[in-house]
């Protein structure tokens, strides 16, 4: 498994945008005027910059700041136009709010209606209070919902409120871009420097305007008792995107998260007179050394007596380093049960683990750490945000930014990332989720950053047997081999009584296409030490198509039939997640009495080095045809500059392999009788 | 899941060797004894399963008992057991209980236990293990009902799990619905006991006449009883059929009740619909400006009908459908004025206001109470309870009725909707409840006709379609045609099979005049439509409809195979040749005919060499039976292998 440095490709900065200076900055107010519709957006029929769209931001503007309890106090005005119906999603609101101690209270709704009426008069239609809804979501969360009265296609609706909040952990972040067109969305951010915040903007869209100010604000009693003084100094931010256009979801992608213009905000540190200096995280070798001693991380490594009893029965007669850790390995992942909890910390110790024999991914990994400790290999946690997730921030030490925890492990100076939380995959397999992030490596001295790739790939093995009679009915096999990733996800995806002809049946699906399955076996299905095989005995009458002297049929009884890429343009990479490759081979045996008219037509594409397929036919005797064919995917990620080759392809292979073979009946050979003259 | 006892294991453990060394001493009497205590320690132990229940399952319901004692016309208690054995992990969401409830239920008690394979208890369920969650779904603004989730799960395989729940009643329109199996999985033990106080009668409804209840009086108590054992699992196959055709099923509902201050009865559907009467009645007062815009337009109305697409019109353009589940049960309607100034409302508000509306205009109107649904679940007439989950409107007429679906925003009046049709409800009227009968549609009425011009070539072919829908496939490509234009494009192209396909335009023109049928057109290109082999070009002539799945093979149907509506598609596909090259075969002309479906294809050439594809499918009939699925299966099959075969074309 190879784990190079990381590359900042992925990670947008828009320093060069950022002003300092110092002056001094007045109450910031919504850039439009609550009540105040300029008529050409009530008389806007769609949007201008995307006509499909059914519903546009006017205007979104977010202020957050501190009052003079220290409290967060944080402002909404939300402007929306709605074109039609299909928009009128976007005038039911709800507001998530943390409620658990009362943490943040919701104040000063106020939500508007504005349709044009006849004689282009405004009609105004106002929320009122008894129709605010608040459930409770859990123990901790607490939903507002409203919806905006009266709404017709053509309205313009107008929202505001105000959170007030306890807690200087939820400072709320921002997102720019929706899936409907956003006009101007703008989030103010002033914060006493005494509060330090880490703000990390993302996304792929430009930002119009992003200022950093130096300022001062005067507090009240109590702020100014927690601050040490009345006035403090301050930073104000101020961020605007412009006429960001909708974000759209497309197929192939990791997470959308990872492209939407957002700010992800964390506190770092604070110092109030009553806390002093105190710092969450510095920096990364900060988080890193808290880690190591912590009693829910680092310390969960540690061998206790258990953990060595354990490991001595696992170990015992093993001496060589690598069947040590496969050893290991393979006992957690078959007699630990994930609890299918994703944790970057423990919250049972590694004996309770080995007693219960549960536990998260991070008490897996922790008493896999620890037996490895155990056994005499070194090993370390590493820190991921899965797939979903999003990218990670390199530049921002926030810890909240991982979700998961995998195990690395050096024997003989090769490096194995490892994760036991199923018993279906072989130690070289990590999850799919976790794979083309970038993880943390938490160690003694010092931290680093460590790719997580895949260096196996997934591979189908094809043998097809086909038998075509005279009267054109077909007989033979079908046997698939799978290796990697696919061979998971086929064992995952099988029931437990199921029998192996249901299962063949509904994997190879070919039933509308007039082929039976007679039978089936299927080797391999539990025990994963072995290859993973499928072999399926088939008969048809009517698969291929016959005439008087002809015989039409496409030898490819499993085959690709659509392009999956059916969009136009593409503008975020495509995401294989692994390495894909597949060798086909058909056999095929013309019956006696007919020969292969038309040479079959061969194919070779590729784009790139990244992807690539071949395919040929080829008359092994007279009655022997075979075809092999053979598909790559060399790389897990393929940039969107490479999406119209990667769509011509696919287009190719669909079309190859609707190959058909056509066979003749054999003239009867007609002997001369004599010769006749030249 | 927390933390284990682990108490119990460690006894199961220490158990054997303690017998054993007693076992030598003299007190074997004893011993035995000690024996027979320590074996009813052990619940639901594997071996217990009855022989040839457990085999080849992954779960069996040990027991499933449901005790509904009702006290009085308001309060009753519910009483669950539900015992499984979990025998691997494709069965482990046994192990969740999920509980809904409401203001009018609440949930007193729930308990859960683990059991190993011998039976023994090695985890009792915690209050942490429990979660509550609001049943909130996204299409409702807001709702009362709630629901508790109690979650056990154990690291080897088998386990039992059993939970005990009582719920109590304060106040009721729906009891329990009693189902003898869930699932396909093997039942050793199943019981419903209802109680009654004494002198009354329990009404209930059974789906066989075999299934009797017995009944024991017991002083001021009335019992009935019905008890199952050892149900053999089904074919997992089965799963296709309806549930309701698999188990056995009782249905029990209250005469008389009470909820939230109000009482009503439901031995009999006009009783019932009595009581829904009297929710409804003081709900219709309107607002003044909507009583003139009434008379607004009832007088630029020329007839009756007018007016009632006038104000079916007026109530859509003005309200929107949101769902606010409050009040009684979720029975009572907001206010016609409540719906009038805020623009929204749920189905019975909107059906409310309609009715209100129509009554200002002198239309006489009603609420129908309807199970709305793509599925038609069976409506059980002779025993008249809650079987309803939506409102619609009817406008009774000499000589047509119409009938309005308020919750929609851009169909005419008398479009229902396939999710209405076809079914019995109930109308209520100031007399009580009506059974009625929703409309029906006829296979022309929801037809697609197309006709499509399709210029081949050896590389590019580009297709242009001119389509019309009528009925309900009218009503499903409206819904297509207010997607975005990213997904109305994705629909377009995914009725063709093939390596790329390029848009160049589309048009859908909105709904026509008479109200019944939209059109939509559009062309594209296509890359290799057609394969190359040699001097041969093969290519599908069905371009755009076809069978290409067939119904799953089962041993035995039970249950009829339903479908949405009936409908009438028409595909007329012309192809222009490639220059250069001859017909060498043409697919066999297909005709099908079945009880509930028609088939027909055929392809020619006409003497400039164009060929001419034309292909029906007429859907007859709502759905099929059972002992006719093999025929039904056939049909698909016989489709599917001849839109299989390939027009040939050779190289002159």
């Amino acid at each position: 498994m190879g784990e190079p440095m990381v590359k900042c490709t992925r990670l947008f900065f828009f320093l060069s945008a950022i002003i300092f200076s110092s002056l001094s900055v007045a109450q910031p107010v919504s850039p439009v005027e609550w009540g105040n519709i300029p008529s050409a957006d009530l008389e806007m029929k769609s949007c201008p910059t995307d006509s499909g769209a059914d519903a546009m931001i006017l205007c979104d503007f977010g202020y957050s700041s501190f009052n003079h309890e220290l409290d967060i106090s944080y402002e909404r005005h939300q402007r929306v136009k709605i074109f039609n119906k299909q928009g009128y999603e976007w005038g039911t609101y709800e507001i998530l709010l943390y409620t658990e101690d009362k943490t943040e209270k919701i104040e000063d709704i106020e939500a508007v209606t504005y349709v044009l009426g006849a004689d282009n008069k405004i009609e105004k239609y106002e929320l009122n209070e008894d129709d605010i809804f608040y459930e409770k979501v859990s123990d901790a969360v607490t939903k507002c919902k409203f919806t905006l009265p009266n709404m017709q296609s053509g309205c313009v609706i107008e929202v505001k409120y105000h959170i007030i909040c306890d807690n200087i952990y939820y400072l709320r972040d921002w997102t720019f871009q929706k899936s409907i067109p956003v006009r101007w969305s703008e989030y103010i951010v002033q914060v006493p420097k005494q509060i330090g915040y880490i703000i990390a903007p993302l996304g792929y869209e430009p930002y119009y305007i992003n200022e950093k100010k130096d300022t001062t604000q005067k507090f009240g009693y109590l702020a100014s008792e927690l601050l040490g003084h009345s006035t403090a100094p301050c930073w104000y931010y101020r961020w605007v995107t412009k006429d960001t256009p909708a974000l759209k979801d497309e197929p192939f992608i990791s997470s959308m998260t990872n492209y939407v213009n957002r700010l992800q905000i964390q506190v770092y540190g604070i110092n109030l007179v009553n806390t002093g200096k105190m710092f969450f995280y510095k920096d990364w070798q900060d988080l890193n050394q808290k880690l190591v001693k912590s009693e829910t991380f680092g310390k969960c490594i540690d061998v206790t007596g258990d953990v060595e009893d354990l490991e001595k029965s696992i170990t015992a007669g093993i001496t060589d380093s690598l069947e040590k850790m496969i050893a290991i390995y393979n006992y957690v992942k078959d007699s630990i049960v994930w609890d299918e909890t994703e944790r970057i910390s423990c919250s049972k110790e590694p004996d309770d683990v080995i007693e219960t024999r549960e536990g998260s991914n991070a008490e897996i990994t922790m008493l896999l750490l620890s037996l490895m400790k155990s056994a005499g290999l070194t090993g370390a946690p590493v820190l991921i945000s899965t797939r979903d997730n999003g990218y990670i921030q390199i530049e921002y030490p926030i810890l909240n930014q991982f979700n998961y925890l995998i195990a690395r492990v050096q024997v003989g100076g090769k490096k194995y990332l490892l994760d036991a939380t199923n018993p279906l995959r072989t130690y070289d397999l990590l999850p799919i989720k976790v794979l083309n992030t970038t993880g943390l490596l938490i160690q003694e001295k010092e931290p680093l950053w460590v790719g997580i790739q895949s260096d196996v790939t997934s591979s189908k093995i094809s043998l097809t047997q086909i038998k075509i009679n005279n009267d054109g009915s077909v007989q033979g096999t079908l046997e698939i081999s799978l290796k990697g990733y696919d061979a998971v996800k086929f064992r995952n995806g099988i029931s437990e009584t199921d029998t192996d002809d249901k299962i063949a049946k509904d994997y190879f699906n070919v039933e509308a296409a007039g082929i039976n399955i007679d039978s089936a076996v299927i080797n391999g299905k539990k025990d994963i030490s072995e290859t993973l095989k499928i072999t399926a005995w088939f008969t048809s009458d009517e698969y291929a198509q016959v005439t008087d002297n002809m015989i039409y049929i496409n030898p490819r009884i499993i085959r690709l039939k659509e392009n999956p890429f059916k969009t136009e343009i593409r503008k975020f990479p495509v995401d294989y997640a692994y390495k894909r490759s597949s060798t086909e081979i058909i056999n095929i045996e013309v019956p006696e009495g007919y020969e292969l008219k038309d040479a079959y037509p061969a194919a070779k594409l590729n784009v790139g080095n990244f992807a690539s397929f071949t395919s040929m036919g080829q008359l092994m005797s007279n009655n022997f045809f075979q075809i092999i064919t053979k598909t790559d995917i060399r790389e897990p990620i393929i940039e969107p500059e490479y999406y119209n080759d990667l769509k011509k392809f696919y287009s190719g292979m669909v079309d190859s392999q609707a190959g058909i073979i056509v066979l003749a009946k054999k003239t009867e050979a007609v002997v001369p009788a004599s010769n006749t003259g030249k | 899941m927390n933390t284990l006892t682990g108490k119990k294991i460690i006894k199961g453990l220490l158990s054997m060797p303690v017998i054993s060394r007693i076992i030598n001493s003299t007190f074997v009497l004893l011993v035995l004894l000690s024996c027979d205590n320590f074996a009813s320690d052990t619940k639901y132990a594997v071996k217990d399963i009855p022989k040839g229940l457990a085999e080849k399952v992954s779960a069996v319901i040990r027991l499933d008992a449901t005790e509904f004692n009702v006290e009085d016309n308001e309060s009753a208690v519910l009483k669950g057991t539900y015992v499984v054995t979990i025998f691997n992990k494709d069965e482990k969401d046994y192990g969740v209980l999920n509980l809904t409830y409401d203001k009018s239920i609440k949930i007193e008690e729930i308990e859960g236990y683990i059991y190993n394979a011998e039976g023994e208890e090695v985890y009792e369920l915690e209050k942490s293990d429990i979660v509550d969650y609001s049943s909130y779904k996204d299409y409702n603004l807001y709702d009362d009902n709630r629901m508790r989730i109690a979650n056990l799960s154990y690291n080897t395989y088998p386990y039992t799990v059993e939970f005990n729940y009582e719920m109590s009643y304060d106040g009721f329109i729906n009891w329990p619905e009693w189902f003898s199996r869930g699932s396909v999985n093997p039942v050793e033990k199943a019981e419903l006991k209802v109680i009654v106080p004494a002198g009354q009668q329990l009404r209930y409804w059974c789906n066989r006449d075999s299934l009797k209840p017995t009944i024991t009086n017991n002083g001021d108590e009335q019992e009935y009883f019905w008890q199952w054992n050892n149900l053999p699992a089904l074919p997992k196959e089965a799963t296709d059929n309806w549930m309701m055709d698999l188990a056995d099923v009782v249905l029990i509902a209250p005469s008389e009740f009470n909820i939230e201050g109000t009482s009503g009865n439901m031995s009999s559907w006009k009783d019932f619909g009595m009581w829904a009467y009297n929710i409804y009645s003081g709900k219709r007062k309107l607002p003044d400006d909507a009583i003139s815009k009434v008379k607004e337009i009832s007088q630029n109305a020329h007839n009756r009908n007018e007016i009632i697409s006038g104000l079916y019109k007026y109530m859509q353009e003005k309200c929107r459908y949101v769902s606010i589940q409050l009040g009684i049960g979720s029975w009572q309607p907001f206010d016609a004025s409540y719906v009038h100034t805020k623009g929204y409302g749920d189905c019975k508000a909107l059906s409310n206001y309609m009715v209100a509306l129509l009554e200002q205009a002198g239309i006489k109107s009603y609420p129908v109470l309807i199970n709305s649904g793509t599925y038609r679940l069976p409506f059980i007439e002779e025993f008249s309870s809650n079987q309803f989950n939506h409102v619609v409107v009817c406008v009774p007429g000499d000589k047509d009725t119409t009938w309005l679906e308020c919750t929609s925003s851009d169909i005419l009046p008398g479009q229902i909707g396939w999710e209405n049709e076809n079914r019995k409800a109930l109308m209520i009227t100031p007399e009580g409840g009506v059974v009625v009968e929703s409309p029906r549609s006829v296979p022309g009425e929801n037809f697609m006709t197309k006709s499509i011009m399709v210029n081949l070539g050896v590389s590019n072919t580009t297709v242009n379609v001119h389509s019309s829908y009528g009925g309900n496939q009218m009503l499903y490509l409206k819904g297509i045609s207010l997607k975005s234009s990213d997904d109305k494009e994705k629909w377009i192209k995914s009725s063709y099979e093939a390596p790329s396909v390029k848009l160049n335009d589309y048009k859908f023109t909105g709904v026509d005049e008479t109200g019944k049928s939209m059109s939509l057109d559009y062309s594209l290109s296509i890359q290799q439509y057609a394969s190359v082999t040699g001097n041969r070009l093969f290519f599908s002539p069905n371009l755009t409809e076809r069978v290409d799945e067939i119904p799953g093979k089962i041993d035995k149907r039970v249950s009829p195979v339903m479908f949405a509506y009936p409908f009438k598609d028409v595909d007329s596909v012309y192809y222009i040749i490639p220059e250069g090259f001859t017909v060498e075969s043409l697919p066999e002309e297909t005709h099908l005919q079945s009880s509930f479906a028609e088939y027909f294809n055929k392809i020619t050439a006409d003497e400039s060499g164009k060929l001419i594809y034309t292909r029906v499918f007429e859907l007859k009939t709502y759905s099929v039976p059972a002992e006719s699925f093999e025929e039904y299966r056939k049909f698909y099959s016989d489709i599917a292998k001849t839109e299989r075969k390939k027009v040939i074309l050779v190289k002159k």
